[in-house]
């Protein structure tokens, strides 16, 4: 009775403020609070800690007691069972996959330890905990969740690990502005040693299971993150060398991995396009394009060999452009075949009295 | 992370005055608190001013150090408050409709144009019909439907029980669809 009334409300979603207007005052309120704005808030650790847990023991009596008790807690001894029973679902969720209940609660107990550690150790978390999620996306393909589920689950994991590499590209910023050369090398050294890992977790998790069109386009979209945050950790190492006390082999060998990885990347491609059986205009293109990859590989590794550590990043990033645009069009070009393949088989078995009848004849 | 703590987080960063901090609550909340006055007031730029009013009214609070439970309630009682100052100043009638929204459907990509005139229709027709509806009504149905706030956060806002919410809500549902059957269609 009430869905046509409530469709006509939420109607009125579309009343927003003027996008020009809400932004000219946004920057007004904010000049206007300045003055009496913090130039560099500075928090206790042990308070924001003290805030952080008030609010995950929030959430877990939430989505745990909270759905036994209806009424809000009030003497001491049920607020220390309580707790007691928030510290046990903490320690019971470390397993929790996306989807389940007391998966908050280890998202909770997650970000409390972000929060509580300085910004170096939490760009070492947060590459931590980006192959933590990538960990979980592949346990997610293997398991035998709902398809709705399952998106829903692969979204919030790749959403998550996007904000994990934000927020490690920011401290690698932070720190690069501070002209602190030996932590920024430090975190863009482990960053690039665990881009190997996460591109594999998230191959192994395409190979598990066939993902609709959507959620392949959402995992190419992290990987573009990786390779981006890669570049930019690569970057970093190659120009804080001098003042951060790498050695050049080090920064050598963060190069090689590097370029090993995409040599795989691409061999794998190649076979791809010659199985896939693409149409005979797109084959030869995409068979050029791949030969054009592996020239530009092999310059990366002459002038890694000669030293030129810029200069063999920059033809390694080519490639990695290159096998992209190949990627593209191998998708699209299945699509088509796809389509072309559905065509003449729904036809007959959406008209089987035409077959009746010529049958007939 | 969830509202909840997301929020404890802001207010113990804003007490302690970040204005980073004090910026992404306007950008999580602007649009709601906007709707939300817009819908109890007659003009655009009354919704603009009590808006930005609000804001400034809740870091001053925050940063006076005075405790505050829910923040999003709270945003939604100062907002409350702001309209029935200005009208109270003002002495005239807060459901006369003075301005009409030019209401945000450009972004419809998926519509064609006669179909974005009928959709523009639609949501003049009931705008009218919830402005004809008491302070009460109107409120509960904005805060739930549109700000999508649930019946308890709701309770909350108009401090009542989750119960009398819903026994309200269903009033106020009600009330709307004898307005909009009695109004004669376009």
């Amino acid at each position: 009775m009430n869905r046509e009334l409530t469709r006509k409300i939420k109607l009125l979603k579309g009343i927003k403020p003027d996008p020009a207007r809400a932004t000219c005052a946004r920057d007004i309120l904010l000049s206007q609070i300045k003055a009496q704005a913090a130039e560099t808030p500075t928090y206790s650790v042990v308070k924001l800690g003290w805030v952080y847990t008030q609010g995950g023991v929030a959430d877990v009596y939430r989505y745990t007691l909270g759905l036994l008790f209806a009424k809000p807690l009030n003497s001491a001894m049920t607020m220390s069972v309580f707790l007691l029973s928030a510290v046990a679902a903490t320690l019971a969720s470390g397993g929790s996959m996306p989807g389940e209940p007391l998966y908050t609660v280890k998202k909770t107990a997650e970000t409390i330890q972000v929060a509580l550690v300085s910004p170096d150790e939490r760009a070492t978390l947060e590459t931590e905990l980006a192959e933590k999620r990538l960990q979980e996306l592949k346990v997610l393909t293997q398991g035998s969740l709902g398809q709705a589920e399952k998106e829903k689950a692969l979204e919030s994991i790749a959403n998550d690990v996007e904000a994990n590499l934000e927020t490690v590209s920011k401290t690698l910023d932070t720190l690069k502005n501070q002209s602190e050369a030996k932590r920024v090398t430090k975190v863009a050294t482990l960053l690039n040693q665990k881009t190997s890992t996460y591109k594999s977790l998230i191959s192994q998790a395409q190979e598990n299971t066939k993902l609709p069109d959507t959620q392949e386009e959402k995992l190419d979209q992290v990987s573009a993150k990786i390779n981006q945050a890669q570049f930019k950790a690569l970057e970093l190492i190659i120009d804080k060398k001098d003042s951060s006390g790498i050695s050049e082999q080090e920064v050598a060998s963060n190069l090689e991995s590097n370029l090993r990885t995409t040599e795989r990347e691409l061999a794998a491609l190649s076979v791809r396009v010659l199985a896939a059986g693409v149409e005979k205009t797109i084959e030869p293109l995409l068979i050029e394009k791949s030969d054009q990859a592996k020239r530009i590989l092999q310059e990366a590794k002459e002038f890694l060999v000669r030293k030129e550590f810029k200069t063999a990043l920059e033809k390694i990033s080519q490639t990695k452009d290159i096998l992209s645009n190949v990627r593209t069009e191998l998708k699209r070009s299945n699509h088509l075949k796809d389509a072309d393949v559905k065509t003449p088989d729904s036809k007959n078995q959406n008209n089987p009295k035409e077959t009746n009848i010529q049958i007939g004849f | 992370m969830s509202r909840f703590l997301n929020e404890k987080v802001l207010l113990y960063k804003i007490k302690k005055g970040d204005a980073d901090a004090f910026a992404k609550v306007y950008d999580i909340y602007n649009e709601k608190v906007y709707r939300f006055i817009y819908l109890k007031v007659s003009t655009i730029q009354d919704a603009e001013d009590l808006t930005a009013e609000t804001f400034l009214k809740v870091w001053q609070y925050i940063r006076d150090n005075k405790p505050i439970k829910n923040l999003q309630a709270f945003l939604y009682q100062v907002a409350r408050n702001s309209v029935i100052d200005l009208y109270r100043k003002r002495g005239s009638n807060p459901t006369e409709s003075l301005d009409e929204h030019e209401v945000v459907i450009a972004d419809r990509v998926d519509l064609s144009l006669e179909e974005k005139m009928t959709l523009r229709s639609e949501m003049e027709q009931v705008e009218k019909a919830l402005r004809q509806l008491k302070e009460a009504y109107r409120e509960i149905i904005v805060l739930h439907y549109l700000n999508e706030l649930s019946l308890a956060e709701v309770g909350q806002v108009i401090e009542k029980s989750p119960g009398a919410t819903r026994v309200l809500l269903h009033r106020a549902l009600k009330a709307l669809k004898e307005v909009l059957n009695s109004k004669p269609k376009v």
